[in-house]
C-alpha cells in the first residue's frame, strides 16, 4: 500500500472506521503498475552504447510502448465493474 | 514480463546473420566479435534456433549458420516465443483463483497479451534488418 499511497492513488483514513480508499476515479492500470513496480522496461538496456546502432532495440521499444499504452486504457473502475457484473466479491 | 538474455542475444544473432546473408554461412566467432557477445553463449542460442527451424547449420571449414528461409518469412513474435518459451503476461492459474484475480487475468493480462501479439503482427526479420517498420521514437 505504501507505494500506492506515495503515488497518491489511495488515501488512508485513521480510526475505527478507517481504511483505504481510491483517491479518485479513473486511475489506470499503468499508474498502479508504475507506482508498484516502476516503469515497464522489457530489457535492461540502460546505459548501452549500442542503442543507436542496435536494430533489436526498436523491437523492445515497440513492445514497451504497446504495453504502456494498453495499460493506460484500462482503469481500475472498469476492472471493478466486471467484478460487479459477475456478482462475486472475494479477496485479493 | 522481462525478455531474457537468450531472447535478446538470439534476436541479435538472427539480425546479424540476416544482414550478412550474402556472405554464405556465418561462423559464430565472427558474430561474437561483431556483436561483442560471448561465443559460448551464442552456440547455445544458435542450437536452439537451429532445432526450432530458424537457422541451418553448415559443417566443415567455411561452415557456420545461415537463415533457413527468407527473412521476410521469419516472424519476430515466433522467434521470441521460441527463445523465451512463452512471452505472455497471463500466468497459469495455480490453486483457487479469487474473483479479483480472475477479473484481472481475463480483463487485463489476457487482453494485454492480445495487444502485444497484435503489435508484433506482420513484423518480420527482414523489416527489423532494414529498420523500415520503425515508428516509435526511442
Amino acid at each position: 500500500m505504501i507505494p500506492l499511497r506515495r503515488a497518491k492513488l489511495v488515501e488512508a483514513e485513521r480510526g475505527v472506521q478507517g481504511g483505504y480508499r481510491l483517491s479518485r476515479s479513473g486511475i489506470t492500470c499503468q499508474e498502479v503498475l508504475k507506482a508498484s513496480e516502476g516503469e515497464f522496461k522489457p530489457v535492461p538496456c540502460k546505459g548501452c552504447t549500442r542503442t543507436d546502432a542496435c536494430k533489436t532495440h526498436q523491437i523492445w521499444s515497440m513492445l514497451q510502448h504497446a504495453v504502456v499504452d494498453f495499460s493506460k486504457d484500462i482503469t481500475i473502475d472498469e476492472l471493478a465493474s466486471h467484478l460487479v457484473e459477475s456478482e462475486t466479491g472475494g479477496g485479493i | 514480463m522481462k525478455i531474457s538474455t537468450r531472447g535478446r542475444y538470439g534476436l541479435r544473432l538472427l539480425v546479424d546473420i540476416a544482414e550478412h546473408a550474402n556472405e554464405g554461412p556465418i561462423a559464430l566467432t565472427i558474430v561474437a566479435k561483431r556483436q561483442k557477445l560471448s561465443e559460448k553463449y551464442l552456440q547455445q542460442v544458435a542450437l536452439l534456433l537451429t532445432r526450432s527451424g530458424f537457422l541451418n547449420s553448415v559443417k566443415g571449414s567455411g561452415g557456420g549458420y545461415m537463415l533457413s528461409r527468407d527473412p521476410e518469412q521469419i516472424n519476430i513474435y515466433d522467434v521470441l516465443d521460441v527463445l523465451e518459451g512463452n512471452i505472455a503476461f497471463e500466468e497459469p492459474v495455480q490453486g483457487e483463483e479469487s474473483a479479483i484475480e480472475r477479473v484481472i487475468r481475463l480483463h487485463f493480462y489476457q487482453k494485454l497479451d492480445c495487444e502485444v501479439k497484435k503489435a508484433f503482427e506482420g513484423l518480420t526479420l527482414a523489416m527489423v534488418t532494414k529498420a523500415e517498420w520503425f515508428t516509435y521514437v526511442i
